[in-house]
């Protein structure tokens, strides 16, 4: 033993149940701390297991000591001189020994955060479909004419939607024969950004956006024909609504959890959440190429358009153009262009005449 | 050194008089009249608050339940009476839990909320006006509720000489309380701030006990007044634009757009400007006197067993901590936005050449300079405890006396129920800072 054990320390004690203090004196003992009055009446014997630090022994501080079993008991000494013996007896000085209410709450966070996760995961697409259900469309519109505002904002510089009146016509035509035979809640509206990005999307309310970049970059009015039907099919399941529920159920869960307050934190939640949402939209995309493709063969113009645009986009990728919005929720695998080549019927019908393709391309003036 | 040496005399006193009262057989009441002494050092705060910063980061904000736990106890640990350290006794897992249980609660709240939000939007704007004001009314509630709760809480883990805190009295009726003295500020536009404070305070106070003895409260609004006046003005005159002109536009030639019904504004507008900023400014400087001729009377007003609580808090002791930490603010936000318009500058040059880059500098700059702002209000926010609260915690302490007599041997420990898990709905509602 570091110091001799028949010393005796003299302390503070407060028993936990009244205020007052009383000086003792306290001698180590194979039992435990044995405390006593300076007039050598007993009070009490801690148990070594039992004896913890109330803070961690700093020099210049008062060494204060609890007891794991006696509540606001506490014993309090001036002088380093104990400490030595404390930490060679005591064996939980520091923490509480680890036992079955450690382990009941590790278990319990566990298993919370594990219910939260496997909510996120698989629990939100599967409700997020029926809830789409729900939405009501004139709220979706309202949302979805909200959505092309900020995407003007952010990628056409602020400028309006092109107004080219006759393509805008022909778009919206080649949109109606396509979803002939199909069945959707909403007065479909595409429209064209003035951007150069090559991209397209649909957002709620049953819009679809098609980027200037796009158009001047398709060959043809069948690879636009077939970017349009893949879109047009993601409105008929409702995807845009779906997406917009899972990500609004990820961003408030996440969010909670690492509390609005804190900047960094929001920032991780906001990355969280879109990677997470951007991971499950994979099965909506083979959805949609699918619906696309059939909605291509029962208009007469096939799905060789399509596959001709995604072979465009993997060449272009392959040059190191970047296509970061196209790609980061469409992942233009071969494998993705294969499953389109085998549904696809050969071509009966243009998607339009030279001169309405002629008035597409200028539909930005 | 000498410094040190008198720190370390402090830490002997309270062991050093038990004994010496132990020889002398003197034990029993005892005639007090001194305060709380706070020795923290910014040094060692500094510390706790930069390891709490990263933490708290790198698990994106989870952390931030032990950061609180680690600050409370700093400063508890660092402030004595009598001789006697108090003790911050909670830990990081109750307020995790806590947090958890509040979490389970709010999340379907919130759902509910958004989609009878939306469910009214389409029925019309009275609705969604009724649902809006109804979220708002809930959520005010709560942060009532809230702040009790959190009080409760904290009490029950504070500790001295082995004795707890505690609270009792409903958080609920507390918050209608709240609600409807808020109703009162409200009609009297202001002027019955200062009585629903006081009415606040006393209810908190008189339910607050220390181990069995309960703090009773006794004051009249009367002195506070007088202390209200300013900032009331403050307010009164940065508000007035506002009334002026919603009562003077004829809202018919605004919305036929007919330019000739509209009144010359130019004039008044910049008046107005002048009236507002002036309003604002008193505001601003005048409520830190307030705030200590509250901690003043609330202190004159509130009696423990045989002791009497003396402040002697000035406006001053308030303001520089606050000033300080604005000037700090000030300056790094000031300093980001420089920093960010010299590299849009210097960018938007080298691209000039060749015509490309204008986009990108449109789009990128806006963008980067709200993140360079944000981070220094990160940085400020972090030095906040050093800067703000470890100075006003300090003065606070320095300037306040209990005098009177006390028996500790009378004072015996509490014996309400303590709250398992703590304060989930303040962080949730984001009460306060820690």
């Amino acid at each position: 033993m570091p110091s001799d054990p028949s010393a005796a320390y003299r302390g503070q004690y407060n028993d936990g149940q009244s205020a007052s203090i009383t000086a003792v004196s306290a001698t180590a003992h194979h039992d435990g701390l044995h405390i006593a009055t300076t007039d050598d009446d007993r009070i009490t014997v801690w148990p070594w297991d039992q004896i913890g630090v109330v803070e961690k022994a700093t020099s210049g501080r008062p060494i204060r000591l609890l007891n794991r079993a006696a509540g606001g008991a506490r014993l309090t000494f001036d002088d380093p001189a104990i400490l030595p013996i404390l930490e060679s007896m005591a064996p939980n000085l520091v923490r509480p020994p680890f036992g079955r209410k450690q382990i009941r709450t590790i278990a319990l966070s566990v298993g919370i955060g594990g219910a939260v996760v496997a909510f996120l995961v698989f629990g939100l697409p599967l409700i997020a479909k029926p809830l789409a259900q729900l939405v009501p469309i004139a709220w979706e519109e309202q949302v979805g004419d909200d959505t092309i505002d900020v995407v003007n904002r952010i990628f056409a510089g602020g400028r309006d939607a092109c107004s080219g009146e006759k393509g805008l016509m022909v778009l919206n035509d080649l949109a109606q024969r396509l979803l002939a035979g199909s069945e959707t809640p909403y007065r479909v509206q595409v429209s064209v950004a003035d951007s150069k990005v090559v991209n397209a999307f649909a957002v709620p309310g049953g819009r679809v956006v098609l980027f200037r970049g796009l158009i001047e970059k398709a060959n043809s009015a069948e690879e636009v024909a077939g970017v349009l039907a893949h879109e047009l099919a993601h409105v008929v399941h409702r995807h845009p609504t779906q997406g917009m529920i899972t990500s609004v159920g990820w961003s408030a869960i996440l969010s909670a959890f690492t509390g609005g307050a804190s900047f960094s934190s929001e920032v991780v939640a906001q990355i969280a959440a879109q990677f997470a949402t951007s991971a499950y939209s994979r099965d909506l995309e083979t959805e949609a190429d699918r619906e696309g493709v059939a909605m291509l063969n029962r208009a007469g113009i096939g799905g060789k358009g399509l596959i001709q645009f995604f072979e465009l986009i993997q060449e272009l990728e392959g040059k190191g153009i970047s296509i970061p919005e196209y790609l980061s929720s469409h992942p233009m695998t071969g494998d993705r262009i294969t499953a389109i080549g085998k549904l696809s019927e050969p071509a009966t019908t243009p998607a339009m005449s030279e001169t309405e393709w002629r008035t597409v391309r200028n539909i930005c003036g | 050194m000498n410094d040190e040496l008198e720190r370390k005399m402090r830490f002997r006193t309270s062991v050093a008089r038990a004994h010496s009262q132990a020889m002398s057989g003197l034990s029993g009441t005892l005639m007090v009249k001194e305060g709380p002494v706070y020795d923290g050092r910014a040094g060692e705060l500094f510390k706790i608050v930069l390891v709490n910063l990263i933490l708290t980061s790198i698990t994106a904000g989870i952390y931030r339940f032990w950061a609180k736990t680690r600050v409370r106890r700093y400063f508890l640990s660092r402030a004595s009476f009598l001789g006697d350290r108090l003790e911050y006794t909670g830990t990081g897992k109750e307020l995790f839990l806590g947090f958890l249980v509040i979490l389970a609660i709010l999340i379907p709240v919130s759902l509910i909320y958004q989609f009878g939000s939306q469910t009214a939007l389409s029925a019309g704007p009275q609705a969604y006006a009724a649902v809006q004001i109804g979220y708002f009314l809930l959520f005010y509630f709560l942060f009532f509720v809230a702040t009790y709760r959190a009080r409760r809480y904290r009490l029950s883990r504070t500790m001295w000489r082995g004795i707890r805190g505690g609270q009792t009295g409903s958080a609920m009726l507390f918050a209608v309380h709240g609600i409807l003295w808020s109703a009162i500020t409200l009609l009297t536009l202001g002027l019955a701030y200062p009585a629903m404070r006081l009415k606040l305070q006393a209810y908190k106070t008189d339910r607050m006990s220390f181990g069995n003895h309960t703090f009773s409260f006794d004051g009249g609004v009367g002195p506070l007044f007088a202390a209200w006046l300013l900032p009331w003005l403050g307010l009164v005159l940065a508000a007035t634009p506002f009334a002026l002109l919603m009562t003077d536009i004829d809202f018919g030639a605004l919305t036929t757009g007919d330019a000739a019904q509209l009144p010359d504004m130019t004039g008044t507008r910049s008046a107005f400007g002048i009236l507002m900023i002036a309003g604002v400014g008193i505001f601003l400087l005048t409520q830190f006197w307030y705030r200590a001729a509250e901690v003043r009377h609330f202190a004159a007003s509130t009696q423990f067993d045989g002791l009497h609580f003396k402040s002697s808090l000035s406006g001053l002791n308030v303001f520089w901590p606050f000033f300080f930490y604005g000037l700090l603010l000030m300056l790094l936000v000031a300093g980001a936005i420089a920093l960010i318009a010299g590299i849009i500058t210097a960018s938007a040059l080298a691209d000039g050449a060749n015509g490309q880059g204008g986009e990108f500098v449109k789009t990128v700059g806006p963008f980067a300079g709200a993140i360079a702002v944000l981070l220094a209000f990160l940085v400020a926010g972090t030095l906040k405890p050093i800067i703000v609260y470890n100075r006003i915690f300090r003065v606070f302490c320095e300037t306040l006396t209990l005098q009177g007599s006390f028996s500790p041997d009378r004072l015996l420990q509490s014996q309400l129920n303590i709250p398992q898990r703590g304060e989930g709905l303040a962080d949730a509602l984001d009460v306060d800072a820690f």
